[in-house]
């Protein structure tokens, strides 16, 4: 009994820190977006992303218009802590990005996982008024108890799979937002597919009407 | 008085394109292999504002300039490659031909043929240029625009064709 006690309240090991998976959402995008390249100067992508070259190279195939706002150092202040106004400045520089043509892809990476309530709240809020019928949206939520303590970096290989890259090995609790609380998040946004991988991240896919 | 066959045979005439006898062996570099001479070699033909220099207002020209210091204001080639080196803060928008970022630019990047933000480099600002590239390890804040000035009805075209993606996606496939 002791030692069942004991295996359930040790803490969870970090993930490799370097994890190539495969990526069933970004392989729907590629789909969705292969509409040739007479269309790709009017494609609007927002990246919450940091900027990564593989990444760029993936959306620049189908759009001419790239925000990259690097949303992961804005949650956290320079002692580690929740930075008091990471959305600052997104609604402004994204309202600056797209005018009022809209956003065609958002990718929003793991970043709902490190946000609370009020703020998942307001950048789903901030993205839902810079979206247009027919926008894109992708994010992974951790469906596991545990989620390292800072986002990951994502890199799209060319065979459209994602490699993880950790930033620290420190874990914190994963809110674990269930599909009712993120469909709250992003008002007027549709779920349209959901991939449940064995890393913990599901993947999901949403369109907003 | 000059005669054409005074001329010594083995002077070319064009200072510049001189050409060893065959039965020369070329010369052999026996310096270490350091990234020094090739710097110098590559700068040569541009203008530098070195790492001590400090530069507040506009900078205009038609040559190449490479930026090891501090600007502040507008770097405006538009004809010519700006570098902005390792050691360069550049705090202004940079207008060039080519654009080579290496140290850090606070400002937009107008390129007339490509952006590169090499894998030291990092830009608060936005990119607009028909080529961009980003050196793996390159941090970019901002917006890249690729594009030329968009086209209404085409613009409408893409959208109806978005939507009717997302109807056949919607009405077959949706996972909840």
């Amino acid at each position: 009994m002791g030692v069942l006690r004991a295996l359930r309240i040790a803490p969870p090991s970090p993930p490799p820190q370097r994890s190539e998976n495969p990526s069933y959402a970004l392989k729907e995008l590629a789909s969705d977006f292969d509409i040739g390249a007479e269309y790709r100067k009017y494609c609007h992508v927002l990246d919450l992303g940091a900027s990564v070259r593989e990444n760029f190279e993936f959306y620049s195939k189908f759009a001419a218009h790239i925000q990259i706002e690097e949303l992961a150092s804005n949650l956290f202040d320079a002692t580690g802590k929740p930075a008091p106004d990471p959305l600052g400045a997104l609604a402004g520089n994204t309202a600056q990005f797209c005018q009022d043509k809209g956003l065609d892809l958002i990718v929003c990476w793991d970043l709902f996982n490190y946000c609370t309530l009020n703020q998942a709240a307001e950048l789903g809020q901030i993205l839902s008024r810079h979206s247009k019928p027919g926008t894109r949206l992708f994010t992974l939520i951790g469906t596991h108890s545990h989620i390292t303590a800072r986002p990951s970096l994502f890199r799209i290989t060319d065979g459209l799979r994602l490699v993880y890259e950790r930033t620290t090995s420190e874990m914190i609790k994963c809110p674990k937002w269930t599909k009712t609380e993120v469909n709250r998040f992003l008002p007027g946004f549709t779920r349209v597919r959901s991939f449940l991988l064995r890393n913990g991240m599901e993947e999901q896919l949403f369109v907003f009407e | 008085m000059w005669k054409k066959s005074d001329f010594p045979e083995n002077i070319d005439k064009n200072p510049g394109n001189s050409v060893l006898p065959i039965s020369t062996p070329p010369p052999i570099d026996t310096a270490p292999k350091s990234a020094a001479p090739v710097e110098r070699a590559a700068t040569a033909d541009k203008a530098i504002i070195g790492p001590s220099i400090s530069v507040k207002g506009e900078i205009s020209g038609a040559e190449d300039i490479l930026i090891q210091g501090t600007v502040d204001g507008t770097l405006n080639l538009k004809q010519n490659i700006v570098t902005v080196g390792k050691s360069g803060r550049v705090s202004a928008n940079v207008y060039g031909r080519i654009i080579h970022v290496e140290g850090e630019v606070t400002g937009d990047c107008f390129g007339t043929e490509q952006v590169v933000v090499h894998k030291s480099g990092t830009v608060k600002g936005n990119i607009t240029a028909p080529r961009v590239s980003l050196e793996d390890g390159a941090r970019l804040k901002g917006t890249i625009d690729t594009s030329s000035v968009p086209d209404t009805a085409a613009e409408g075209k893409f959208e109806a064709k978005q939507t009717s993606k997302r109807d056949a996606n919607g009405s077959t496939s949706v996972a909840q």
